[in-house]
């Protein structure tokens, strides 16, 4: 129970990331796809990039945080869990 | 070289047409508010309240990922932007319409079909930056083809017009089918 607590945050977090990053490839999918100009072309370059970029800053912020603390202090649950 | 994939060897693309600049401006304009609403919420909260330690590194993370939303919704806007245009070769008109990522309509108008241009020009911004509504009459199964917020509305208007009387004078088969 407790290591399921724990490890929570991370499989919202895992969860989350794989369906973001999903829908981000179908926008790039689509600008590689249907755009008709270098502009799509330049577009899903900085998209995925920055996506890249962002995710990456993300998961390094996310892992920072001690969520036992947030979940223990701030839930108001018993240590013995 | 092809400009669109069904493009055919002798037809030339005379227009390639998205919406006005001003609807992408709009579009940052919107995002960068966004994102200045995420950093003055930071800020708010860092005032009101004491971020150190934890609850920082949690706020930290919470300004992130309000980016990555951002991030995300903005492209997806630019990519409905980038990708609803509108083809006048010297043979027909191409209406490539995406709606949302799943949705995406191609109408095609031959030039023969054309009845009627009207440009529709509404507002202060559009008369002073010249944008506007270019809407096509047809003979064909779609009633009216419409140019959303395009620029040079009238330029448009005239170059549509020019290759009608251009097309029907080339082929003047299409000519007798347009009369019926």
């Amino acid at each position: 129970m407790n290591e399921f607590l724990t490890s929570l945050p991370l499989i919202i977090f895992v969860i989350f990331l794989i369906s973001y990053s999903i829908n981000a490839l179908f926008v790039v999918y689509h600008l590689l796809k249907f755009g008709l100009d270098y502009k799509t072309k330049v577009l899903a370059i900085i998209f995925s990039s920055g996506l890249a970029l962002l995710i990456f800053i993300n998961y390094q912020l996310f892992s920072k945080i001690q969520w036992t603390e947030f979940i223990y202090e701030y839930l108001s649950l018993p240590k013995i869990l | 070289m092809n400009i669109f994939p069904s493009q055919k060897s002798y037809e030339k693309v005379e227009l390639f047409l998205r919406r006005h600049w001003l609807i992408l401006f709009f579009i940052y304009l919107g995002f960068g508010i966004l994102t200045l609403l995420g950093l003055s919420g930071f800020y708010l909260a860092s005032k009101f309240f004491i971020l150190k330690g934890n609850n920082l590194n949690l706020a930290v993370f919470l300004l992130s990922f309000y980016f990555l939303f951002i991030w995300y919704f903005l492209f997806k806007t630019l990519t409905d932007f980038y990708l609803d245009t509108w083809i006048v070769t010297d043979h027909r008109i191409l209406d490539i319409h995406q709606l949302g990522l799943f949705k995406r309509n191609i109408s095609e108008l031959r030039l023969s079909k054309i009845q009627d241009v009207t440009v529709e020009i509404k507002g202060i911004l559009s008369t002073f930056l010249n944008y506007g509504t270019v809407m096509i009459q047809t003979a064909g199964e779609i009633p009216e083809f419409t140019f959303e917020q395009v620029p040079r509305p009238q330029q448009v208007k005239d170059k549509i017009l020019q290759l009608y009387d251009q097309f029907i004078k080339q082929h003047p088969g299409d000519e007798e089918i347009h009369e019926l």
